[in-house]
């Protein structure tokens, strides 16, 4: 009897703490949290939504139509090709004002040239050249001299002060006006000092803030055969205007702090150029200043494998053409080929090997960079976990199309498979992320994706 | 490299930079109204009234803050007829349109600060 008391008290107990604990269940539930506060944005973020949304009053187009987040800030065919035709990039085809002598889409769909004005708006017809979109990564880096700023392809992109700042209001009245009369008020309004504090704010973050310091301790052989080739003054000579992979000179060649220089490489010389292959008008571009002193600006080497087609007028798809032009005629009869010559007693003379041993190199550190940047874009996912999809889903996007570049560059080269198979991984990861609904499981494969680039990078370099 | 080729390449370097020295692009400045060239307006250039004009001398004067400042050009450079507040197109000018009385900016140019770079005069 006392058994069945104690086990009738023991199931009334037990009822009673399983009700309890539903109650209390219930009741937590109903309790409403205080959203977290959404913070407040940082000049970054601000110049951010600019870049990608603000089409000051003009024909639709932002920064972003031309500098795609996902193509690398920069735009390739292959990305426009897959635009729907009333993107705001192709306004040139949409807006009558704009049919004549704003854009060429014929060379805009097929080799993702932009038209710009050089030297001066007095004869639309005739005076404009055709320049592929540069990316804007790494800017921190690369666009300083103590000549001042250097942007844009020939290092004098920007109106007013020429600071990067400026260089905002020189694109808007570029590119964004929605007549060729280019009336400031009518057409488009001019950006506003907080804006282009903004702007220059985000350009600035974007990419490597710091350049790399050669030579690495890489582990595949033809990329560190490369690597000794680019470095060597005597055989491929690239580390002299290129120091560290980067953009700026080297300071035991050209004296200390040389920063970013303007180059006349003959690259207008190369023959058979394929926009000129077509019927098109493609008038010659005299690159820096009005008349043009022929020189361009020397862009970075560690973002170049993924962002061709390659110099200011796309006219060399891959990268191992790239190298290649250096071994060319154009380059060699060049005044910046000369004066190589001169100074080194010899043109730049490599055979195919040396080519592509010199191109592994750019793309493994090229690789390198996608790892570090996509890794760097999964954090602050992590970081920002509990923040809104709207700023979670673009992050995610470029960490993507980081990832998927890594992949690309190394198998475009046929290196490191193993790598390639750890990129797959996390590119299968991020992409898990992506459609994830959780933001804790958003996290967890963000998480696993920044350990598989780990182990990808660790195939790459000898840590 | 040895230190007479190190030489010849800072020579030869040192004559682009010469020459490349604080040019910005100029070509989009022309659509710029007057007051609103960035970093420069309110920094580094002149707004006023020209008060006098001397086209032979290649010179014209303009009031700035009281005092009167002598403006020398150049054939290089930059003229252009700011039209924007009647909502027309901005246009190349020569010197014939400096106007006692007009309103303009002005940017000396870095390479040569005795010569104006541009001259931007207000329009109809």
């Amino acid at each position: 009897m006392i058994w069945a008391v104690s086990k009738s008290l023991s199931v009334r107990l037990n009822s009673t703490i399983k009700f309890t604990i539903i109650l209390l269940t219930l009741s937590l539930a109903a309790c409403k949290m205080p959203p977290k506060p959404t913070p407040e944005p940082t000049l970054v973020e601000i110049g951010e939504q600019i870049f990608l949304n603000e089409t000051f009053a003009g024909n639709g187009r932002t920064c972003g139509s031309c500098h795609r987040p996902t193509d690398n800030f920069g735009l390739t065919p292959s990305f426009i090709a897959l635009l729907d035709d009333d993107d705001t990039l192709f306004v040139a085809e949409t807006n009558p004002d704009l049919a004549n002598n704003f854009e060429n889409p014929v060379l805009m769909r097929n080799f993702a040239l932009i038209l710009e004005n050089q030297d001066g708006f007095g004869d639309l017809a005739n005076n404009f050249n055709m320049r592929g979109v540069p990316h804007t990564l790494a800017m921190r880096t690369s666009i300083d001299s103590p000549a001042g700023p250097r942007t844009g392809w020939s290092g004098d992109g920007a109106p007013g002060d020429g600071s990067l700042r400026s260089f905002s209001t020189g694109a808007v009245i570029q590119h964004f006006t929605k007549s060729t009369n280019r009336v400031a008020g009518v057409d488009f309004r001019l950006p506003t000092d907080n804006e282009l504090d903004a702007l220059e704010a985000f350009q600035l973050s974007l990419g490597r803030q710091a350049e790399i310091s050669l030579p690495l301790p890489l582990k595949g052989i033809v990329a560190t055969r490369g690597q000794e080739i680019f470095m060597d003054n005597a055989l491929g000579k690239c580390n002299a205007c290129h120091f560290n992979a980067g953009a700026n000179g080297n300071p035991a060649i050209f004296g200390p702090n040389p920063g970013n220089l303007n180059f006349n490489t003959g690259v207008e010389d190369l023959p058979d150029q394929p926009a000129k292959l077509t019927t098109e008008k493609v008038p010659p571009d005299d690159g820096f200043g009005t008349p043009g002193t022929g020189e361009f600006n020397t862009p970075t080497l560690v973002e170049a494998a993924d962002t061709g087609p390659f110099f200011h007028n796309n006219s060399v798809e891959t990268i191992e053409g790239s190298v290649a032009f250096y071994n060319g005629d154009a380059f060699t009869n060049s005044p910046a080929g000369q004066l190589l010559i001169n100074a080194t007693g010899s043109a730049i003379n490599l055979d195919a090997t040396q080519v592509v041993a010199v191109a592994a190199f750019l793309r493994v550190i090229n690789a390198l960079e996608n790892i570090r940047s996509s890794n760097e874009l999964l954090e602050r996912v992590i970081a920002g976990e509990d923040r809104a999809d709207s700023f979670v889903t673009p992050i995610l996007a470029r960490a993507q199309s980081e990832t998927r570049d890594a992949l690309d560059v190394l198998q475009g080269g046929g290196l490191h498979p193993l790598a390639v198979a750890r990129l797959d991984a996390a590119l299968k990861l991020v992409e898990q992320a992506q459609s994830a609904t959780k933001a804790k499981s958003r996290s967890g494969y963000a998480r696993d994706a920044f350990a598989e680039h780990d182990q990808a990078r660790n195939d790459l370099l000898d840590l | 490299m040895n230190a007479k080729t190190i030489l010849g390449i800072l020579l030869t370097v040192s004559l682009c930079l010469s020459f490349a020295a604080g040019q910005a692009q100029q070509t989009t400045e022309k659509f710029i109204p007057i007051g609103m060239s960035p970093g420069v307006s309110g920094k580094s250039s002149y707004q006023g009234n020209i008060t006098e004009v001397n086209i032979a001398a290649k010179s014209f004067s303009m009031q700035i803050d009281g005092d009167n400042k002598v403006i020398s050009f150049a054939p290089t450079t930059r003229i252009w007829l700011d039209r924007s507040k009647s909502k027309k197109s901005n246009l190349d000018g020569e010197p014939g349109a400096l106007e006692t009385g007009s309103k303009v900016e002005v940017m000396m140019d870095p390479e040569d600060p005795t010569k104006a770079a541009w001259i931007k005069i207000e329009a109809n």
